[in-house]
């Protein structure tokens, strides 16, 4: 069952690992120039966003044929009257097709990792001493264990969207949008608070050398006895009270006057950010959020299948 | 053969009046509410989701225009009837265009007096641009010959739609690029910086006298830093008389809410252009198809 298995998906899997091939080897060669020479501008190209789009697209392109391609030719119903059970057959299909894309998408993990080193240490050494390159959305996504998370997310996506759909074509192209949708939820409204975010105050509208090098979430004006904005106001609200304001607009004041301001309005600056260290604790969190939808598609995949009456 | 193109695909083009239908309702009741805030909140939401829709509508009727035939087989059928391919693709593409534009040149009026209604920024400017006035018709029309396009060529109408949504995106992205020189943009020419121009602003900044673009080799910002650089050592002149000294005076490049019209022609007229590749490239893919 595995060679069967195997076989219905090898040109798929085949033409992926061409693709990531190619990808790897543009990779490299950018990699080793940016390591001996001052490019930030890889991290700026379109190129970046083909490496965004890459793990939706891979998981998708071989999850929405692995059910949908067999309905759409008639072969589901070889396969399922054959002397091996349904729950065998789905099983091989998924297991070849996972693996496949799992470790397809962890070797480029791991030369994306490489990659975005040479990127940290060109920032540290010649953009003015900045290490908080993997901590930033556009690097968070991906090094690490997430970049796994999204591409076996993608592929059980496809797979349940094709039990429901039954053509791998529409399946796919419904289901890069339902990708794009969850990958921005999580990243814009759950990511900041998956881990409780530092805080850093100062009477002065400096921040601290781990708050500069970090992913700065929010800042704000507030009261000196809170760390977060007052219930019903958001990090827009800035807590300009009038003794403040007209302390600091007079002419030529120094460092330790302005603070003084702040100290005679009870007010002070925070700032609220995800330091460098917090990022495997959000790189597993966030993996595990993927899995477990993930999780709960391949039920869908295996109860849809299961329900089918040929 | 116009019955025949109409009823294969009646489907999909009610279902398209369907969505139209829900699309207009939705516009008229957001434009209603005028500006209360939450219009104003979601407007950007909303822009966005107007602007990738005749793509979406364009495509998702062209992708199963020849593809579905392909993938069901009934395409041996038609070709084997005393009607020639092209003619059978003409009538094809025509029903569909015609249902296509006519949807699309339905909801401009509509989107007109809802930008007016709902948006506070000029009809000229790039993110008012694309979903008013007759471009839409245009991206409509090339997303739906398009998908026709690659449908003939991929044969399956799921894969089709799935390729044409990058190739769609691309090709707004490179003719939203050549945009502002469709038309010759205007120059205000001012001594020094003042308020902005009612319009779409393109470039702006110091530059010598007697000329509204900058020199070989130079950006528009690059003679700033003789203002500023006089600012600094005499704190107390104005810009004004920093600019004067220095021979330069501030152009702002930009192209006028008057010349909405105009643009909106060029870009719908290069967008209608490659819809007419597109069938061309249909019209050699069936040809070549060994039934």
């Amino acid at each position: 069952m595995t060679w069967v298995a195997w076989r219905v998906q090898r040109s798929t899997i085949l033409a992926a690992i061409a693709v990531v091939s190619v990808l790897a080897l543009w990779l490299v060669a950018t990699g080793l120039v940016m390591g001996h020479s001052q490019t930030w501008k890889y991290w700026t190209d379109a190129d970046v966003y083909v490496l965004f789009a890459l793990p939706g697209v891979l998981g998708l392109a071989i999850g929405a044929p692995l059910i949908a391609g067999e309905s759409n030719l008639g072969t589901d119903r070889l396969a399922t009257t054959q002397s091996v059970t349904r729950a065998r057959w789905l099983t091989y299909k998924l297991l070849v097709g996972g693996f496949a894309t799992a470790g397809i998408v962890l070797v480029l993990t791991l030369i994306l990792r490489w990659w975005t080193g040479a990127v940290s240490v060109s920032a540290l050494t010649q953009s003015g001493g900045f290490s908080g390159v993997r901590i930033q959305p556009d690097a968070f996504d991906l090094t690490g264990l997430v970049v796994v998370g999204y591409t076996l997310f993608a592929f059980f996506l496809g797979t349940a969207l094709g039990t429901v759909i039954r053509k791998p074509g529409w399946a796919f192209s419904l289901g890069l949008p339902i990708f794009a949708a969850a990958r921005i939820v999580v990243q814009d409204w759950l990511r900041p608070h998956l881990v409780a975010p530092a805080v850093y105050t100062n009477l002065m509208e400096r921040a601290s050398a781990a708050a500069m090098n970090s992913w700065m979430l929010n800042l704000a004006l507030l009261p000196a006895n809170r760390t977060s904005p007052p219930p019903g106001k958001t990090w827009a609200w800035w807590d300009w009270t009038k003794s403040y304001t007209t302390c600091t607009s007079q002419p030529n004041l120094t460092n330790a006057e302005d603070a003084h301001c702040a100290v005679l309005a009870h007010v002070h600056f925070v700032f609220q950010y995800q330091p460098e260290s917090h990022y495997w604790a959000l790189q597993g969190i966030e993996t595990a959020i993927f899995l477990a939808l993930a999780l709960l598609l391949l039920g869908l995949t295996v109860i849809k299948v299961k329900r089918w009456r040929i | 053969m116009t019955w025949v193109a109409w009823r294969v695909q009646r489907l999909q083009y009610l279902a398209a009046t369907g969505a139209v239908l829900v699309i207009g309702l939705w516009l008229t009741l957001s434009g209603s509410n005028g500006n209360s805030a939450w219009s104003q909140a979601s407007s950007r939401g909303d822009i966005i989701v107007l602007s990738a829709l005749p793509g979406l509508l364009g495509l998702s009727l062209g992708a199963s225009l020849v593809a579905d035939e392909f993938r069901r087989g009934t395409n041996r059928l038609a070709w084997s009837q005393s009607i020639s391919r092209t003619r059978w693709l003409a009538s094809k593409l025509a029903v569909g265009a015609v249902v296509v534009g006519g949807l699309t040149a339905l909801l401009v009026p509509l989107l007109g007096w809802w930008s007016g209604a709902v948006n506070s920024g000029l009809n000229v400017q790039p993110k008012l641009f694309d979903v008013t006035g007759v471009v839409v018709v245009g991206y409509a029309l090339f997303a739906f010959t398009l998908g026709a396009a690659l449908g003939a060529m991929i044969h399956r109408p799921g894969w089709a739609f799935a390729a044409g949504v990058p190739v769609f995106a691309l090709a707004r992205l490179l003719v939203g690029a050549v945009r502002s020189t469709l038309v010759s943009p205007v120059s205000l020419v001012e001594p020094f910086q003042g308020s902005e121009p009612n319009g779409w602003v393109l470039n702006f900044g110091y530059l010598p006298f007697g000329r509204t673009t900058p020199g070989a080799g130079r950006t528009w910002s690059t003679l700033s830093h003789q203002v500023l650089a006089c600012f600094h050592r005499v704190s107390s002149a104005g810009e004004e008389h920093c600019a004067l000294v220095a021979h330069l005076h501030w152009v702002w490049q930009y192209q006028p809410e008057s010349h909405y019209w105009s643009l909106q022609w060029a870009e719908t007229a290069i967008f209608l252009g490659a819809a007419i590749a597109c069938m061309v490239a249909t019209l050699v893919a069936v040809h070549r198809q060994q039934a």
